[in-house]
């Protein structure tokens, strides 16, 4: 009898230890100019920021630019498919000076953009913020039979040749696929 | 005796193994769902509920929206965040997607009732009241369906914009007009999962794919929370009024509230002002280090004004609505119209 308590205990710290397992999450983390195994592309942010409030004392602004982007590239770490994936996406911003309403936040494959959400930067400054949800699909209507997403990014999404006094800011972002 | 014991013990177990996983809370005592409080029918809500109008903007149309929704009672509001790992804030998210997908919206009941004594108690600052504010701005898509209008905004010293919109959520299409001073214009369409980028002097000059899924139901109190490394996270909802900025600065004002009222010492409801026929509570507040003053509509959670001013009393960023109608008929003709003229 005992060994079947036993044996009833064991079986118990299974059920549990597995469901730890299912239940477990990693995310990629990508800084602006990432040093930790991962890589930018910067195209327009180019004031380089540093203060303590940054994530890692560092971040990256563009100003008054329609149509820069910053990208987080992830290479070899993203995902691949023939059908659609969700991947999830987290925004840090600390810095006064970040005030585009309508930063953009996307997720890249197929040579196109899949949404995550537009944030506020004058309002959102300050902490992590979980910008959304991208479904990303190959894009069959136009002969793509699958979709790799190995980079997300943040876009100015402005007013094309005007000035509007923008500022966007990119730091660090973190991805679950 | 000792069989006894064994047996007591082997019965125990099995009770704790089928009764825990469903009763554990990694996160205390702080629930994900409103669905942990009071669930009204929908019919005993529906019964009770107006019929919406093309005309009256003040109609709650958004209550008889979704006839399969469930209805909880408001959550008042904890200052004390929960603290968690990003991995289980993630996981918060996707059980509250599959929450979402299994059960709909998740409405407050008894809207009217807490609209109705914001209006005759509006200098009383009680927590339901806070509360209710509160909500409305974290949750406001979930009361309309369709708007149209105007508003005006600048942000930390940028050019004044005027924007026009108009948005669907049922059916998920929406337009969205930014004139600057010197007559500049930019358009914003979105359409059938796409959105696309336009202006006169380009033609449609960028596309992006919308999201397809991404919608949950935390609890209001779990919107904002503290990270195990003491950052904190402020949990956006999808934007299904899919406008870059009429979205969050007037329509769904939800970034504002986690990041300006989530503590709820640090503002007030100061008063009461119609404003364009609508009833709105008068905020005002103080971040580190700034103040401001907003109208927000008691019935839908629009942020009608916004001001944020320095300690010199100097505005540092603003929005104002010019115009503005919501639950009226917004022909989906119109967008496939201005789609087709590309």
């Amino acid at each position: 009898m005992l060994k079947k308590v036993l044996s009833y205990i064991l079986a118990v710290g299974l059920v549990f230890s597995t469901m730890s397992v299912v239940t477990s999450f990693a995310y990629i983390e990508v800084d602006n100019d990432d040093s930790q195994g991962f890589s930018n592309t910067n195209n327009g942010f180019d004031t380089y920021l540093t203060s303590s409030s940054h994530y890692r004392g560092d971040s990256r602004r563009n100003y008054n630019s329609p149509d820069a982007n910053y990208v987080y590239e992830f290479n070899g770490h993203g995902k691949s498919t023939t059908t659609s994936f969700k991947v999830k996406m987290y925004a840090y911003l600390n810095d006064a000076t970040f005030n585009n309403p309508k930063a953009k936040y996307v997720a890249y494959g197929n040579s196109t953009s899949f949404l995550f959400g537009c944030l506020n930067q004058n309002t959102a400054a300050g902490t992590w913020n979980y910008v959304g949800e991208a479904t990303v699909k190959p894009l069959t209507s136009v002969g793509y039979n699958s979709v790799t997403c190995n980079s997300v990014g943040v876009e100015t999404n402005g007013i094309p040749e005007y000035n509007t006094g923008y500022n966007t800011g990119a730091d660090a972002v973190r991805v679950y696929f | 005796m000792r069989n006894k014991f064994y047996s007591v013990i082997t019965a125990s177990l099995i009770i704790a193994t089928i009764t825990v996983p469903a009763s554990v809370s990694l996160f205390g005592n702080n629930s994900f769902y409103n669905s942990s409080t009071d669930v009204i029918k929908t019919s005993d809500i529906i019964e009770n509920t107006p019929t919406a109008t093309e005309t009256d903007s003040k109609t709650p149309v958004s209550d008889i929206k979704n006839s399969e929704c469930v209805y909880n009672t408001l959550s008042l509001h904890d200052n004390e965040l929960t603290v968690l790992s990003m991995d289980e804030a993630n996981e918060m998210i996707q059980n509250a997607e599959a929450d979402y997908n299994k059960n709909g919206i998740s409405y407050i009941s008894e809207k009217k009732r807490y609209a109705e004594s914001i209006m005759s108690n509006i200098n009383v600052d009680s927590s339901i009241n806070k509360s209710y504010i509160y909500h409305m701005m974290l949750n406001s898509i979930d009361y309309f369906n369709t708007a149209k209008g105007s508003i005006e905004y600048s942000f930390g010293g940028s050019e004044p914009v005027t924007t026009e919109f108009f948005t669907n959520i049922s059916e998920q299409y929406a337009y969205e007009k930014e004139c600057l001073s010197d007559g500049s214009i930019d358009e914003l369409y979105v359409y059938d999962g796409e959105g696309y980028k336009k202006n006169d002097e380009y033609g449609i000059y960028e596309t992006f794919i919308c999201s397809e899924s991404g919608e949950f139901n935390i609890s209001d109190n779990n919107r904002v929370v503290m990270l195990d490394d003491g950052h904190i996270l402020n949990i956006n909802r999808k934007d299904t009024t899919n406008l870059a900025v009429s979205g969050n600065t007037c329509l769904f004002p939800q970034q504002f509230a986690m990041s300006k009222m989530y503590n709820f010492d640090n503002w007030n409801i100061t008063g009461y002002e119609e404003i364009m026929g609508r009833n709105c509570a008068v905020i005002e507040g103080v971040t580190e280090n700034s103040k401001f003053k907003m109208a927000i509509d008691i019935d839908y959670g629009f942020m009608i004004d916004y001001e944020e001013l320095s300690e010199n009393n100097d505005i540092i960023s603003y929005s104002k609505v010019l115009d503005l109608k919501n639950d009226i008929v917004v022909e989906k003709r119109v967008i496939e119209s201005k789609i087709n003229n590309k």
